[in-house]
């Protein structure tokens, strides 16, 4: 397994400089591509599809910054989501306003909300810490659940956005694409800054860490509450494509297990990983639905990620890059910018 | 004695639940000083490092570094205060190659901004140890003599000026042992750094440490110059039984 997270290293940190330096281009082409679609007048059936992969895989990546990045697996990424969904969905109930603004400042709560439990919850470790993420998400769909400026139980109906359906659809694909390119340019940004070095040398040991001058707490709540802004703005969008809020939609520890999945499956330790793993479990759990039944593509599923995670503990790309060989121990290779910000 | 004081101790006491791993211990380091720090197995002497560089706090008493009251500090801003220690059992950051480890406590340890500026600090201090040929190693692959120089190399890339090494020579061979002295005297000489080091084998403390201090079961039992240490007679005592005395 060490030599695993070392072979997903190489391409994170010294091999395969060429195949990092073009994965940018490679995003800018995909995203145009992607911006396009909607030209061929696909149908609603398949920008609805790609609206919840992409919402997975923005999820997923937004998730890895604390999960893989600095190794601290949260089950708690709903809670966020949840959050962000909720602002959003009482703004737009209460005031009018357009969830696609008011899912900013909703992002913005979620990430102030992680600010506050993360001082507390991030001096846990290990199965401590995702015990407590996922407890964190309960207790946060318990107190909605009470509330009655919530809707409490009952949940409450958004007016339906201005436009036709399938104009609709083409919207949301449209704005949940903007969020996962915006997710991976954070990702990817995080990664190779000062702030993922110091997320890395935690991830390694955190004791060792602070001796060098790491603020470990800092580090730790600074990636948690970026994550959990990402996640907050997806649960804006998501409510409002629902047009149904509801505790258990938003609050749904299934969206914070699965995020987890697909973020191991792709690979933790590189900023595309999550993204790779979301569409290809994305891709796959529709082809076993549609070809099988829903019910026998469930069972295919769940032991075929199981099979995965277990004999491929760094993901697909951390598997397949085994063999990755050239790199020059340095951080500097493929990291073209010169100045770094904290 | 001769010149200024850089760390200082006072009563240091530290409690695991009832067990007292030190008790009332007085020290201090001067600049510029080699001062060695010996006593038997489970006396003490890693867990007093834990107390300076802040990852264990003092159940009583005070320790001081530059004037600096430590409690007040947590472990990243003790580093930046200018503590580097080692760790005995030695714990590089394992997923990264030798140059990056150095890198990033560069990059931590020094405040630095820029991960090239990091970088090139980085290969400075790994040929100061004499690791540079080894940059692009994955660290699990380097043998123990160079897994111990990295772990220096780290201490040294955040700049520190105190360094804590916590038995270096431990498990090398009487050349690399020999090696391994060579480099502390220079991180004195060339890079004007004070150094306080745990040892157990004792012929090398004797040889490296200018004054060393003894501690057993959590106290101080002696302290001196290395030629009266090896002939006290309580240190004697501690190391093989009261019977030798
Ligand atoms: N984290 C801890 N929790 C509980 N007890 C501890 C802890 N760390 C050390 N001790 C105990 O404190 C005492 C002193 O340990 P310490 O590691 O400081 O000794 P040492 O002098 O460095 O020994 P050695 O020469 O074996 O490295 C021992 O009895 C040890 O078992
Ligand atoms: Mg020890």
């Amino acid at each position: 397994m060490p030599m695993m997270i070392s072979a997903s290293l190489n391409i994170a940190m010294r091999g395969r400089g060429q195949q990092l330096r073009s994965a940018p281009l490679g995003m800018v082409a995909a995203t145009v591509l992607l911006a396009l679609l909607p030209l061929t007048h696909p149908s609603e059936y398949l920008l609805s599809f790609l609206f919840i992969a992409f919402m997975y895989a923005s999820l997923a990546s937004s998730w890895n910054i604390v999960g893989g990045f600095a190794g601290y697996l949260s089950f708690g990424h709903a809670a966020f989501f949840g959050i962000g969904g909720y602002a959003t969905g009482l703004a737009l109930l209460h005031s009018g306003w357009s969830p696609f603004i008011t899912a900013i400042p909703a992002a913005l709560l979620a990430g102030l909300f992680a600010a506050l439990v993360g001082y507390p919850v991030l001096r846990l470790r290990g199965p401590y810490f995702a015990l407590v993420t996922l407890i964190l998400t309960m207790v946060v769909r318990l107190v909605v659940m009470n509330l009655s400026w919530t809707k409490a139980a009952q949940g409450f109906w958004l007016p339906f956005p201005p436009f036709d359906n399938w104009t609709s659809r083409a919207v949301f694909y449209e704005v949940m694409l903007a969020i996962l390119v915006l997710t991976l340019l954070v990702v990817r940004w995080v990664q190779y800054s000062k702030l993922g070095i110091g997320l890395i040398m935690i991830r390694n040991d955190e004791e060792a860490a602070q001796t060098f001058g790491v603020d470990a707490t800092f580090l730790k709540v600074t990636a948690f509450v970026l994550s959990a802004a990402l996640a907050g703005l997806v649960g804006g969008i998501f409510a409002y494509y629902r047009t149904y809020v509801h505790p258990n939609t938003m609050f749904d520890a299934y969206i914070s297990v699965t995020t987890v999945l697909m973020a191991l499956f792709g690979g933790r330790h590189i900023w595309f990983g999550p993204t790779l793993g979301a569409i290809t479990l994305s891709v796959l759990s529709e082809l076993l639905t549609l070809s099988i039944g829903t019910e026998i593509a469930r069972v295919v599923f769940g032991l075929l990620l199981v099979a995965v995670v277990v004999t491929m503990p760094d993901g697909i790309l951390g598997f397949t890059s085994r063999s990755a060989r050239a790199h020059d121990g340095s951080w500097l290779k493929f990291l073209r910018r010169e100045k770094w910000k904290s | 004695m001769s010149s200024r004081n850089v760390l200082q101790g006072e009563g240091v006491t530290l409690y695991f639940g009832g067990l007292a791993a030190l008790k009332g211990v007085d020290f201090h380091v001067d600049e510029g000083e080699i001062v060695g720090l010996i006593g038997p197995n489970g006396s003490g002497k890693s867990s007093l490092f834990n107390l300076i560089s802040g990852l264990m706090r003092p159940t009583h008493g005070r320790i001081t570094f530059l004037g600096h009251d430590l409690a007040r500090f947590r472990p990243h801003q003790i580093a930046h205060l200018g503590v580097g220690r080692t760790f005995q059992i030695v714990r590089p950051f394992a997923e990264l190659t030798t140059l990056q480890n150095v890198t990033a406590s560069a990059l931590y340890g020094q405040r630095l901004a820029s991960v090239v500026e990091a970088e090139h600090r980085a290969r400075d201090t790994l040929r100061f140890v004499g690791l540079v040929d080894h940059h692009d190693q994955p660290v699990r692959d380097l043998p123990l003599a160079f897994k111990k120089r990295l772990e220096i190399a780290r201490a040294l890339a955040t700049g520190p000026k105190l360094l804590l090494l916590d038995e270096v020579f431990a498990g090398l061979n009487p050349v690399e042992i020999d090696g391994a002295i060579e480099l502390i005297f220079r991180i004195r000489d060339e890079l004007d750094i004070t150094v306080f080091m745990i040892e157990h084998v004792m012929k090398a403390a004797m040889q490296t440490c200018q004054r060393i201090m003894v501690l057993g079961e959590g106290k101080k039992i002696a302290e001196g110059l290395p030629q009266d240490i090896a002939r006290d007679a309580a240190v004697l005592a501690a190391y093989l039984g009261p019977a030798y005395a």
